[in-house]
């Protein structure tokens, strides 16, 4: 007899990394609302899904600091509480948005124009320095589905996808069958670019071990010699001159190359500029075939959080709205430099956890005033909280879209129900939107 | 200040009458957290004693600025004119251009007396035709000293970081300190006695001449002089 206690719902979007697998299978306790099992998802996207069910850890309440504890409060207050601590702030900040979907994205943007507040998202800290290279030298690239099916060179430089993007290699880029790659792997030559010996490395055909901060050199030099220029150096950032001869071979008769890139390139020294020389490597060669480059985005939607943020206001993220239009400039709108400078006097932190990742002096500034987080579970950065809403996570609790790493749109699915009293990041979004606007009015 | 709209009486005491020829202004304090003074100028004389903060003189087409003291990021972005000396150090993308801009500093002189930080003269492109030569002159200068530059001239008195001249695809950088790397892609090609410069100064001394970047193009105009 059919088991109908157990509900299986097919096809559903892994809500964790920028690859955005959209071919999980979970299976969910009809009673209890909890997910049982999980198929198809790698062990991170395994462990996302599965912390959505009751814990310890996670909020079921709006919180609310009294003399200096988290305590349960309602809605209602919380809200309230909240309107009036960003109508106050004369230089509110409001970061993340990479961890939750679009909808609440576009709520993050009208907020931080009404407040006329700093609007960030974790490009900031992440893939920032490709959309500065980006916009400086300007990108080709591809969908994730045209490299499946044709590329026959795949460089990852600064990424080790076996590890944050597990299911990558099989899904896109290394070990599955292409259109025109029926062989799979044996079709495609896969070389790595990275001073660990990572275990994308140990199963590449070849791994270039260059030297830690130096990719810059070695991409500049690659460039040099594609031109057919004699370098006077016979070793470039710890890599042989006749080394770099032999990748520039391959590179150059391969049918259909591609480069993906990590934050190996954007956090390393020379940031954007690693970037930037690599999109130059590839522009150039395209005098010799056809090649591509995709950045390896962490967070499933910081893509959509880029886009959202573009299309609303031109720019895709560190937006100033203080003059009552955006202005961009990383660097001096940028949420960490915003904070090491202790610019910011209130701060609203959607889906992230900045406690976690930011430098500590900026942590300890952002501690320093109110601080309003929106989240399922107990963070480093909720723990200092003045307010902590709960919230019905995005792509497993309530549907919304998502853009791919390479900005590809898919819609996530809700599998199960909310914990009781939490809403959605964009419903509460839209309540603090609309309790900001009714004291706004009420002032006038 | 932050999304409020204050008076500027408010925070500074003014005093003095204001003209519309040979204006001249002279701000005292500290002025760190103060942006975008002299934005656009075209004329007159500004005078800082004291701190800085970002965007002095961005975009300036004319006039002189006087920094005595330091200036934040952003220093002369984009100048068009003009002149712009800044007593104490400046930081990061002094006489770049903004983000996404491919054209920076197209003309006008700065001069920074101390440390200049990363990415100076991004961008800076000159006119032949227009008799333009965007110039700038430093002591100490960060990491990518002229990235893409695009015949911008750049005198650094003191050392400079890694990759001066990086993705240059012509112009002059003269390092009369030393360099802490050079890139690969730059090909010694000889020495020199004497350097003249587009705007017809003339520079004397011994140095080592590299053309490149080689990576931007097989053959270049670009020249970076190191003094021997
Ligand atoms: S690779 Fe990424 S999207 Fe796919 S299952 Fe793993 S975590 Fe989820």
């Amino acid at each position: 007899m059919v088991d109908t206690k157990i509900k299986t719902i097919y096809d559903v979007i892994c809500p964790f990394c920028g690859s955005l697998c959209d071919d999980l299978e979970v299976d969910i306790d009809k009673s209890t609302q909890t997910i049982i099992g999980i198929r198809n998802a790698c062990q991170i996207g395994t462990a996302k899904l599965f912390a959505s069910n009751p814990s310890e850890h996670r909020y079921t309440k709006p919180m609310i600091k009294k003399d200096g504890k988290l305590t349960e409060t309602t809605i209602d207050i919380a809200i309230n509480k909240a309107a009036e601590i960003l109508i106050k702030s004369k230089r509110p900040l409001l970061y993340g948005f990479s961890s939750t979907e679009c909808e609440a994205q576009g709520k993050g943007v009208e907020l931080a124009e009404i407040l006329g507040g700093v609007l960030d998202n974790t490009a900031s800290v992440c893939h920032g320095p490709s959309l500065l290279a980006e916009q400086d030298v300007g990108v080709s690239t591809s969908t994730l589905g045209e490299y499946k099916n044709r590329a026959d060179l795949v460089i990852f430089w600064g990424c080790n996808p076996v590890h944050a993007h597990p299911r990558h290699l099989g899904r896109y880029s290394e070990f599955v069958r292409g259109y025109f790659r029926k062989d799979g792997r044996n079709d495609r030559v896969v070389i790595v670019i990275d001073p660990r010996n990572t275990q994308t490395a140990q199963i590449a055909d070849i791994h270039i071990q260059v030297n830690p901060k130096e990719d810059y050199e070695l991409l500049n030099a690659i460039r040099a010699m594609v031109r057919g220029v004699e370098l006077e150096d016979d070793k470039i950032a710890g890599v042989t001159k006749e080394k770099i001869k032999e990748v520039i071979e391959i590179m150059k008769k391969s049918n259909y190359g591609v480069i993906f890139f990590g934050m190996g390139l954007t956090q390393s020294s020379s940031h954007h500029r690693n970037v930037d020389s690599a999109i130059c490597l590839t522009r150039e060669l395209n005098d010799y075939t056809k090649f591509l480059i995709t950045p390896m985005r962490g967070h499933y939607n910081v893509t959509g959080a880029n886009t959202v943020f573009t299309w609303n206001t031109g720019y895709a993220y560190s937006i100033d709205f203080s003059r009552g239009y955006p202005r961009y400039n990383p660097g001096e709108f940028s949420s960490v430099d915003l904070l090491m400078r202790d610019e910011i006097d209130a701060s609203l932190i959607v889906a992230s956890d900045p406690a976690s990742n930011f430098p500590a002096d900026s942590v300890v500034n952002l501690f320093k005033h109110p601080l309003i987080v929106i989240e399922p579970h107990e963070t480093p950065t909720s723990a200092f909280a003045d307010i902590v809403f709960p919230v019905a996570i995005a792509g497993i609790e309530c549907e919304g879209t998502a853009y791919r790493m390479d900005h590809i749109p898919l819609r996530l699915r809700k599998v199960k129900e909310p914990p009781e009293n939490c809403l959605s990041d964009a419903i509460i979004l839209e309540k603090i939107i609309n309790k900001i606007n009714e004291l706004k009015g009420e002032k006038q | 200040m932050g999304n409020q709209t204050v008076k500027l009486g408010d925070i500074f005491d003014i005093q003095g009458k204001s003209t519309k020829e040979n204006l001249r202004v002279v701000i005292e304090g500290n002025l760190e957290n103060v942006k975008r003074i002299g934005e656009k100028m075209s004329s007159g004389e500004i005078i800082i004693n004291g701190n800085i903060g970002m965007h002095l003189g961005n975009q300036m087409t004319g006039g002189k600025i006087i920094v005595n003291g330091n200036a934040d990021d952003w220093a002369g972005a984009m100048l068009k004119g003009g002149e712009l000396e800044i007593n104490g150090n400046a930081g990061n993308y002094v006489g770049a251009a903004y983000r996404g801009f491919w054209k920076g500093m197209e003309d006008g002189i700065i001069r920074v007396h101390g440390k200049i930080g990363r990415e100076a003269m991004l961008w800076a492109r000159n006119s032949k035709g227009e008799n333009k030569w965007p110039i700038l002159y430093c002591n100490d200068a960060g990491s990518f000293l002229g990235i893409h530059n695009h015949g911008g001239t750049i005198i650094v008195n003191g050392d400079t970081d890694v990759y001066p001249g990086a993705d240059q695809a012509w112009g002059n950088i003269i390092v009369n300190g030393k360099i802490l790397k050079k890139l690969a892609s730059y090909k010694k090609i000889g020495e020199k006695k004497e350097i003249s410069l587009p705007n017809g100064e003339i520079i004397k001394g011994n140095y080592i001449e590299y053309s490149g970047d080689h990576s931007v193009k097989k053959e270049t105009n670009g020249r970076l002089f190191l003094k021997l």
